[in-house]
């Protein structure tokens, strides 16, 4: 085993250690910042893929921006009340094992060809800002405006869901 | 390919990393050893106030502008990702089309993706979003009728 | 690599850490010396000037007085967020350190640490986590002075930060670079942004004030409305804690405008505008680095001293409704000067 490996192994490991630990902390602040973590060591799985840029603008998105957002959410709603996990409800017990066969078979395509992937080494892709943006801002401009609509979207929705309801 | 040399930043990182985290282990637990016996009494264990026993509790809720401002920081934050990557290439992306860029259009992307996202700046600001200190559901002109 | 090289390597990494650590806790607590002695001297007062030789040993019989402490955690808090809360305030500032340059060379060992191609991408990683610091001391206190401390500091950090990076796309434009020793570089080349950029310099500046929550938009502690924020329910070393990550995060932002704007470690004139050779430039790459981080300070310690804080309500409108407006426009007048030039 190598190094490389090792590295793999250890943040494989502690990703899937976080993604439990998210469901089953009792706490909600708890889990929001397992997934913290869990987004860490996710940024480390990229950078062993040579993504530099995804791993650091991951971690800025949602370790910096989203999780700021639950945190806030988390504390604004204020769960007193302290569930175990396994408190849910039937729906979530039906819902949870189609929602992971359904995520199985969309990445069993991928899974299958993984081997033959990792045996051409001469379509090594380094992932740098310039090697993966500069296609997005050549060829998928037509991407990046839909982006920009879909924020300002997204803006409009925070305003109007922010104000106070107005008595008639 | 030789990995660890490619990784060799990050590995110096990883290391500060731990360096730190040492470091923030030793400085809170090191009191706690050094420091006098712990004692406790009422006082010391009630939330500050003013010195006085404290008369009311910590405010469950928090203003909801607070959500807003989060939900708007990540919204332009990831306009700034875009613009960053962005400006890092301008550059290039401004050569002419001879000379392997894309001309002015390299502008426009960015002039045209601004604009979009400042249509909802503008659409927050003038819907009072970011007023802070005034921020009432609706423009207080609106009940003249 | 052969494992010579390996080996050297990593003596190099624990070096520069201990250099690291060494230049923080040199910086750190004479800032807070230099604070305090330059509001006495603004305020008309001696100031402290008794422990050691003109007070110069005051901070380091602060800092043993706060190890040697008593450690208080109250029975109300939430203890686990507690205790982990100060230190997640102080590593943000420590792990930004790992990709500052601080000098060009000594001898054949590079002055950064971690010198990552993308660094301006890590700095914001690293700066965007430094919230939950804040936040979650403010929320594990469990009290209401620090709870409204950690979410108003929270808002006012991340309002910043939009306006942080946009200021500084500019500056991206033309070093077409996010590494830190290549935006040095292009300014020993160059000439300094600051003078190329003045306004994104004079943004940026201002969202580091409130990024450091340095008066004049001290709001997470304004003394008079919060006693002292996110912290009043911390003690001993923790505490320490707290306070220490402050400066520390001081010193780091006027280490970022001395790199991106100031130069860096270059001085415009030969040798210095150029790596190291040999080691006495080196050295002397390090020196210009820390002076002008400590005019930097001093400017710090100055406006705050000088300007009253402003409103929350001010505070939040001058992020998002002018400074965010006016970075957007510098990002569009360099488009447009470099569009002109074709780019070159």
């Amino acid at each position: 085993m190598t190094v490389y490996d090792a590295m793999f192994w250890f943040f494989s490991l502690a990703l899937l250690l976080c993604g439990v630990l998210v469901l089953i902390s009792r706490d909600a602040v708890a889990s929001a910042l397992f997934m913290v973590l869990g987004f860490i060591f996710l940024a480390g799985l990229y950078l062993l893929l040579e993504a530099w840029f995804l791993a650091l603008i991951q971690i800025l998105v949602y370790a910096g921006a989203i999780m700021v957002l639950f945190l806030f959410v988390v504390m604004l709603l204020d769960f007193r009340e302290k569930r175990r996990w396994w408190h849910g409800n039937l729906l979530g017990w039906l819902g949870a094992p189609l929602a992971v066969a359904a995520l199985l078979a969309a990445l069993l395509p991928v899974l299958k060809r993984a081997g033959a992937l990792a045996d051409a080494p001469e379509k090594w892709f380094e992932g740098t800002l310039e090697n993966v943006m500069t296609p997005v801002f050549t060829r998928y401009l037509l991407p990046v405006e839909v982006t920009a609509l879909i924020l300002l979207a997204a803006t409009i929705g925070v305003v109007v869901l922010g104000r106070k309801e107005t008595k008639p | 390919m030789h990995p660890l040399e490619h990784f060799w930043p990050f590995i110096a990182f990883g290391a500060m990393v731990v360096a730190a985290i040492g470091f923030s282990i030793i400085a809170v637990t090191f009191p706690s050893i050094l420091g006098p016996r712990k004692t406790h009494n009422e006082i010391k264990d009630s939330a500050y106030e003013c010195g006085l026993p404290a008369t009311t509790g910590t405010p469950a809720r928090f203003s909801v502008k607070f959500y807003v401002v989060a939900m708007l920081f990540i919204l332009f934050d990831i306009e700034v990702v875009f613009l960053i990557a962005w400006g890092v290439l301008y550059r290039k992306l401004i050569k002419p089309e001879g000379a392997g860029g894309l001309g002015w259009a390299a502008l426009a992307v960015a002039v045209i993706f601004l604009l979009i996202l400042e249509a909802g700046h503008i659409y927050a600001w003038r819907s009072g979003a970011l007023d802070w200190a005034s921020w009432r559901s609706r423009p207080q002109q609106e009940p003249r009728a | 690599m052969h494992l010579d090289g390996v080996i050297l390597e990593w003596v190099f990494v624990i070096v520069r850490i201990l250099a690291i650590f060494v230049i923080t806790f040199m910086i750190v607590p004479y800032t807070v010396m230099a604070e305090r002695w330059v509001c006495a001297w603004i305020q008309d007062r001696i100031g402290p000037n008794r422990t050691g030789w003109f007070g110069l040993m005051q901070p380091w019989a602060d800092a043993l007085k706060l190890f040697l402490k008593e450690d208080i955690i109250p029975h109300h808090v939430r203890k686990v967020y507690y205790v982990i809360a100060p230190t997640l305030v102080f590593l943000p500032a420590l792990l930004t350190m790992a990709l500052m340059p601080w000098g060009s060379n000594l001898g054949p060992m590079s002055c950064v640490l971690a010198d990552i191609g993308p660094g301006m991408l890590v700095v914001f990683a690293v700066g965007a986590c430094s919230v939950y610091g804040i936040v979650l001391a403010g929320w594990a206190s469990n009290s209401k002075y620090p709870f409204l401390g950690g979410v108003r500091s929270a808002a006012q950090l991340i309002s910043y930060e939009v306006c942080i990076g946009l200021s500084l796309v500019a500056i991206f434009m033309q070093t077409q670079t996010l590494n830190l020793t290549q935006t040095v570089l292009y300014q020993a080349a160059n000439g300094w942004l600051v003078w190329q950029q003045p306004l994104a310099a004079f943004l940026f500046l201002i969202c580091m004030f409130a990024e450091t929550n340095r008066a004049p938009f001290d709001f997470p502690e304004a003394e008079q409305e919060l006693v002292s924020g996110y912290n009043i329910e911390y003690s001993s070393l923790k505490f320490g804690l707290f306070f220490l990550g402050e400066y520390a995060n001081l010193m780091v932002a006027s280490m970022l405008m001395v790199t991106l704007f100031l130069g860096g470690w270059s001085l415009p004139f030969a040798p210095l505008n150029a790596p190291a050779q040999v080691w006495w430039v080196g050295a002397a790459h390090v020196a210009i680095f820390i002076a002008k981080t400590a005019c930097l300070l001093f400017l710090f310690i100055w406006v705050r001293w000088t300007v009253p804080r402003f409103r929350y309500d001010q505070l939040m409108g001058l992020g998002w409704k002018v400074l965010f407006p006016l970075a957007l426009l510098n990002i569009l007048i360099t488009a447009v000067v470099l569009g002109l030039r074709g780019g070159a």
